[in-house]
């Protein structure tokens, strides 16, 4: 049956009414998707809007999540509804770097650390009671005070503990040229010292110092290895003084000592300048490159949650000269203590670096939200080198102070000459049980350490059982 | 030819049935295959909104499961029922998908949100006795709709109503609108009752068997149009008016024949509505300080509240913050959900909306069980304007008052649902209307029911229910 001429004009007007109502329809769905969800997204500035709106919404009731450390303690939380979460003392301040803060109005957000990048959970996914999420961390309360209070004491510098086997960060405490207290972010964000939102320990990045010999030997003994050199490979007669080839400037030992014959142990147990800037010319830029790429130096490692730790292997021009800088630490190889954490890690876990994390998980009530998964970030050493660097880097320790009443103590420090003048001194190395750096920004010696890592080893000793 | 009138044949010519029905077996298969899917659709759907309840509102998972059960076997029943009689299975899965979501969330507003009413499920089961009633009946009512009484008996209805209103009409939410009136122990919204009667008036208007000129169209529209105008200011329900105005220019624009007649009559109306709208603005500088003052007469009292209403409306849709606690704040709590909701609803346990039972429904349902909820809905009802308009078109091949009454029940629920979402969402001024499906009110509901019912029966055996159109009044199966 066709249609009457007014009721075929009839159909086509319906028929345009509907596609009107579709079109509009489609774009209802599209507008806002794309002002709601796609948006937020991928836009900072939606992302607080977003942010901001559902605080505003919430702030009257919601009590921030508690954050706890590995056994379940306290660290911060107990809010009541309305009132921002806080850390008793002195994890108000041991764990002020770590923790951070979260703040939002408008289109900006104010936010750092584990409660800016945890927020989501922590405020904005809330159980029946308007409580958030609560965070377990992988850090021990009693270290990180103990780093904090006994060891930094008012030091600018920074105390990180990872777990040999798994990664786990024990402890990361930092201390700044500002006291930021947890539960007063404006003691941070209203300071006007430049470069004061700065966690010492993640984003410290400074030449390594003497701890880079660690990188140099194990490229040299990874080489001895491979072509068959025998011992003599190591042997060195030291003046005190090392001129590389077509390079005018002198490199020399510190107290300007001169050592004589000396081989690769007695090298880094006397962290011997000279040695190392010649054993890196022998060894070549390739090698030291390649293993100090598989310490991961000069990539990007995330840790979850935390943030992201940057470093830098630079050979400058690669002439014999910048090659003697770089293998004895110098020059323009930045690394941050961290990192160097995570390099004693490797070398304690038979050359397997684990991922370091610091958030074991996030829980609302009996609900998982967030598991970490432990994972290694690279196979750095094989067995054999790595047996041979844990004895020489033992003997060091045992140089330290660090001897058989500590158990068995793996070591070296280094003293960084940094472009602004300041000396950054080191102390990294492991126990049987967990890794260690102990960085102290703008001391004179790293010397000075010494007692700080004997404390600290007794301390992980301790915590340990043994 | 049909199924149906193959039944009447099949008492003839036995013999002759049996060859037609083996080439209807060759032939129909295909699309009766494409349609049984479909009801799958709302089967799935009312599973996991289960799953959205049970985590939204933990307390409300019981009351859903107990509906489900219900639900599923209403689903089952009424897809086999419309599948056999070859209906519009998509408009099934959209209507039952769309009353299933309705469903889950009402359960968990009632668990959620601080609400003046609890949503009863017997009210929803009642709602669907009460439209497969006027279904039935609606066969009856069909064969009137094509004498030329049945429009003045539709004018009067409507009249009725709304001086039953004036006088006996009450406002049980306090919002200053007479709708309502208590029949026993029942509470009525009578205003729904002039949709049906608007649907029904306009399909007489238009009935194939009065030819009635371009004059008496308007003119007789005109008059219905009036008196739900007149009707609606006097109880102060705008609301409706909106959907029936907007049912009145469209059912004109389509189905009157070209004319400058009409072009002119709709232009006249258009820019009379633009004026009435720059007169309540005008108006509303020019009242606020007398009514501040206590000083309206008695004219001037019964026109304050719609030009302040009217203002209000616009104003704050204009401008969401121009009176964050008063007039806006409603909206401003919804775009607060919207922000808040994100693809799979709130966890900040976010619930400070007003009236998220009717007006704010769709703002309650991204809230609770996210942006993609929301869309699906609104997916749902463009497949009910879909559905609608093609059968819409499909009867004017048989009958201008079907096409009709199809055409302005999808109108009423599409143009409903979409003014009220928009609305809510601060698109367009708010229109304190339910949404069909999405918001509670037994009255609304049961006439919603009643037009997804009408809707279904007459896309039976692919919308040629009634082939023998306006000309046959008894033909029907």
């Amino acid at each position: 049956m066709s249609l009457k001429p007014s009721d075929s004009i009839a159909s086509k007007r319906i028929r345009l009414l509907e596609i009107l109502a579709l079109s509009g329809c489609l774009l209802f769905a599209a507008v806002f998707s794309y002002k709601y969800l796609i948006m937020p997204a991928v836009s900072p500035e939606h992302k607080a809007t977003k942010n901001s709106v559902t605080m505003q919404a919430v702030e009257g009731y919601m009590i921030e999540g508690s954050y706890l450390d590995r056994n379940g303690s306290l660290i911060m939380g107990g809010s009541a509804p309305g009132e921002a979460a806080s850390a008793a003392y002195p994890m108000n301040y041991s764990y002020a770097w770590l923790l951070g803060y979260y703040s939002v109005s408008g289109t900006s957000e104010n936010r750092f650390a584990l409660r800016g990048n945890l927020y989501d959970y922590t405020m904005f996914t809330l159980d029946d009671h308007n409580t958030g999420a609560t965070v377990r961390l992988t850090t021990e309360n009693g270290l990180q005070n103990f780093a904090y209070s006994s060891i930094l004491a008012g030091m600018e510098g920074s105390v990180i503990v990872i777990d040999n086997d798994t990664g786990a960060i024990l402890c990361l405490a930092s201390q700044s040229t500002i006291d930021y207290d947890v539960n007063d972010p404006n003691t941070l964000l209203l300071s006007d010292v430049e470069g004061s939102q700065y966690r010492r320990g993640t984003f410290e990045n400074d030449p390594p110092g003497s701890t880079f010999k660690i990188i140099t030997a194990a490229a040299a003994l990874q080489m001895q290895e491979e072509e068959g050199l025998d011992d003599s490979f190591f042997n060195y007669n030291d003046t005190g003084i090392y001129v590389a080839e077509g390079d005018g400037f002198e490199i020399t030992n510190w107290g300007n000592y001169a050592y004589g014959e000396i081989n690769l142990e007695t090298a880094l147990n006397n962290s011997v300048n000279c040695y190392f800037a010649n054993l890196g010319n022998l060894v070549g830029k390739e090698r030291i490159a390649q293993m100090a790429e598989n310490f991961l130096i000069g990539q990007e490692i995330k840790i979850p949650w935390l943030g992201t730790i940057h470093s830098e292997l630079d050979f400058g021009a690669g002439t014999p000269g910048d090659i003697a800088q770089v293998s004895f630490g110098q020059g323009n190889t930045e690394i941050t203590p961290l990192q160097l954490t995570m390099i004693a890690q490797a070398i304690a876990n038979d050359g397997m670096m684990m991922n370091p994390y610091v958030v074991e998980s996030v829980r609302l009530g009996r609900l998982p939200l967030y598991t970490h998964i432990q994972h290694k970030l690279n196979s750095c050493l094989s067995a054999s080198v790595d047996e041979k660097l844990k004895a020489i880097m033992h003997s060091t320790a045992v140089g330290y102070g660090l001897d058989e009443n500590y158990g068995m103590v793996y070591a070296k420090t280094g003293s960084a000459e940094c472009p602004d003048g300041r000396v950054h001194t080191y102390i990294m190395g492991f126990t049987e049980d967990a890794s260690f750096c102990i960085s102290a920004n703008n001391s004179d010696i790293s010397y000075s350490l010494y007692s700080y890592a004997q404390q600290l080893v007794s301390y992980l000793n301790n915590l340990y059982g043994r | 030819m049909r199924l149906f009138q193959k039944k009447e044949k099949q008492q003839e010519t036995p013999g002759v049935l049996m060859e037609e029905e083996t080439h209807m077996t060759q032939t129909e298969p295909e699309q009766t295959e494409k349609g049984s899917g479909y009801i799958v659709i709302p089967i799935l759907l009312e599973f996991v909104l289960g799953a959205f309840v049970w985590i939204q509102a933990p307390g409300a998972a019981f009351n859903y499961l107990c509906c489900l059960v219900v639900m599923l076997l209403m689903t089952a029943f009424i897809g086999t029922y419309v599948y056999n009689r070859d209906g519009d299975m998509k408009l099934f899965a959209a209507i039952a998908s769309l009353s299933a979501i309705g469903i889950a969330l009402q359960l968990v507003i009632d668990e959620v949100y601080q609400t003046f009413t609890v949503f009863s499920p017997l009210k929803s089961a009642a709602a669907v006795v009460i439209a497969v009633v006027f279904v039935l009946l609606y066969d009856l009512l069909r064969r009137l709709l094509n004498h030329s009484f049945s429009i003045y008996f539709m004018l009067v209805f409507s009249a009725a109503i709304y001086l039953t209103l004036y006088f006996a009409g009450y406002d049980p939410n306090g919002m200053g609108t007479s709708a309502w009136v208590q029949i026993g122990g029942m509470t009525v919204q009578l205003t729904d009752f002039t949709k049906i009667a608007a649907v029904m008036f306009y399909s007489s208007l238009f009935s194939s068997k009065e030819n009635r000129s371009e004059s008496s169209i308007l003119i007789l529209s005109t008059i219905f149009f009036v008196i739900n105008l007149a009707g609606s200011v006097a109880i102060h329900e705008l609301g409706s008016f909106f959907i029936l105005y907007f049912l009145h220019i469209s059912v004109l624009y389509i189905f009157m024949e070209k004319s400058n007649q009409k072009r002119n009559y709709l232009l006249i109306l258009a820019g009379v509505t633009l004026a009435a709208l720059g007169t309540c603005f005008v108006l509303y500088r020019y009242l606020r300080p007398i009514a501040e003052a206590g000083g309206l007469n008695s004219f001037t009292s019964v026109l304050w509240p719609i030009v302040r209403k009217v203002y209000l409306r616009f104003s704050v849709t204009a401008n969401i913050y121009s009176d964050p606690y008063g007039a806006g704040y409603q909206l401003l709590q919804g775009k607060k959900a919207l922000w808040i909701g994100g693809l799979f609803g709130n966890r900040v346990n976010f619930n400070a909306i007003p009236v998220v039972e009717s007006d704010m429904a769709f703002i309650a349902l991204i809230n609770s069980f996210g942006m993609l909820m929301g869309f699906l809905a609104v997916l749902f009802f463009a497949r009910i304007m879909r559905s609608g308009s093609k059968l819409s078109i499909h009867l004017l091949e048989t009958s201008r008052a079907d096409a009709v009454v199809v055409y302005g029940l999808t109108v009423l629920l599409f143009a409903q649902a979409m003014l009220v979402i928009l609305g809510s969402c601060n698109i367009i001024p708010l229109a304190g209307l339910p949404i069909p499906f999405l918001s509670r009110g037994g009255t609304y509901q049961a006439i919603v029911f009643s037009f997804c019912g009408l809707l279904l029966h007459m896309s039976e055996y692919q919308g040629n229910r009634y082939e023998g159109g306006d000309e046959d009044e008894s033909e029907t199966v």
